[in-house]
């Protein structure tokens, strides 16, 4: 992979914020999914 | 009482109880799994994945001919249908239950600790994910499909499940008592990240990093909940606790208490819910240590093994007993044995309150117990244990 996954992450959390969510909103449904993949899936 | 009024007097059984109050009764809530699906006679993969309504039914089946207070979990727990756009994860679920797939609780070595102590976020998403899901060696743009197609799995699982305690407990009146799962952080890396042995060594080699990356852990989870804005009602916040009894007394003391008792302090006595802890395995040699967790806070403990008379009373006001009925006894007990077993139990743990029954071991399968002796030992239950 040439890029961090991370990034990934961000542009997912900018459009759901361009989608009307809060920032704070967004980034806690990132969490929740880079959580989920690790320790729950 | 009607199905409302019979919802509320059971809430207020456990409510009391968590409170340290005397309840009118003993709250009875086995901690019944898969069990009830199996005799239901239900297909699990069909409950979890395809039809909430066969989940609901299943459990109205079990919450009709036993009688409960409450259903301690409707059991599916995981988001199977986001783990299968990654090419499947570490879980799989067929007609009989779910089963974890090979060893895959080591997913990186101990020298990464310190890394993931810097920053768990970014090391579980840039190193760990691509490693546990290599399908992920794609393109950016697929990737953040994929993410959005994730968020809409989890969204669909969590209302999938919703559907399915709102119906438990306005067309039943049984209250769903577990409503989230908190990972005690050094749980966390024993089950998803270091898997036994790694952790074990770490605690030998590698203590200070170790904590470093469960200081970490715990601070990303403890934002995650509360992210979520999650409402602090009469439901448990649940905890499995997996590794403690595995660890010398003294290190349990030094590496995993202090984020149990902060945990506590955090949510139970700062913001009021109640706490429900799986103390898995034997507590006996840790019950001192427990002396120094916060008094009065609304603590469930449910206990599989041990001096159950000795918990209770050295853990008196600290943490409520949840337990006392062996799945052993509804396997292998004759019917008419039953009411003597529960009855003994309850003269010796039921006064002054603090006190839960419930099965000592989860319920997974029919041979966890018999039904008739279930039945039996929870009718009895009911009779018996009022104050």
């Amino acid at each position: 992979m040439d890029y961090n996954l991370m990034e990934a992450f961000e542009k997912v959390v900018n459009d759901l914020v361009e989608d009307g969510m809060t920032q704070e909103q967004a980034e806690g449904i990132m969490k929740k999914v880079i959580w989920n993949l690790i320790c729950r899936i | 009482m009607n199905k409302k009024e019979l919802l509320n007097y059971r809430k207020k059984l456990f409510s009391d109880v968590a409170s340290h109050k005397i309840p009118d009764r003993v709250p009875l809530c086995p901690f019944v799994e898969t069990w009830a699906l199996h005799y239901a006679g239900i297909s699990i993969k069909d409950a979890f994945l395809n039809d909430n309504n066969l989940l609901f039914q299943a459990i109205k089946k079990y919450t009709d001919d036993v009688p409960v207070d409450a259903v301690a979990s409707i059991s599916n727990t995981v988001p199977f249908k986001m783990g299968m756009n990654y090419g499947g994860g570490i879980y799989t679920v067929n007609d009989d239950g779910v089963q974890i797939r090979g060893s895959h609780g080591k997913l990186m070595d101990g020298d990464e600790l310190i890394e993931l102590s810097k920053g768990a976020q970014e090391f579980f998403a840039n190193k760990l994910a691509v490693r546990k899901f290599p399908l992920l060696d794609q393109s950016i743009e697929k990737n953040v499909d994929l993410i959005k197609k994730s968020i809409k799995d989890m969204k669909e699982w969590m209302n999938y499940n919703g559907e399915v305690i709102e119906r438990i407990e306005n067309e039943l009146g049984v209250p769903t008592v577990i409503k989230a799962t908190n990972y005690m952080p050094m749980d966390a890396v024993l089950d998803y990240l270091r898997d036994f042995v790694g952790i074990s060594s770490d605690v030998r080699k590698r203590p200070e990093e170790l904590y470093a990356a469960c200081e970490e852990l715990y601070n990303y989870m403890i934002e995650m909940f509360l992210d979520s804005n999650l409402p602090v009602d009469d439901k448990w916040l649940f905890s499995p606790l997996h590794y403690p009894t595995y660890m010398r007394p003294k290190d349990f003391e030094k590496l995993y208490f202090p984020f149990m008792k902060k945990y506590i302090e955090e949510f139970s006595v700062k913001r009021g819910n109640t706490l429900h802890f799986f103390m898995e395995n034997n507590w006996m040699p840790y019950l001192d240590i427990l002396q120094d967790l916060p008094e009065g806070a609304k603590v469930i403990g449910l206990f599989e093994t041990g001096n159950a008379k000795e918990i209770k009373e050295k853990l008196k006001g600290r943490m409520i007993y949840h337990g006392g009925l062996k799945v052993t006894d509804l396997k292998f007990s004759k019917k008419e044995e039953i009411k003597d077993i529960v009855k003994k139990t309850f003269d010796e743990l039921a006064p002054g309150g603090g006190f839960i029954y419930g099965t000592d071991y989860s319920m997974m399968n029919l041979n966890d117990g018999t039904p008739e002796n279930f039945i039996e030992a929870m009718s009895f239950a009911k009779e018996y244990g009022k104050y």
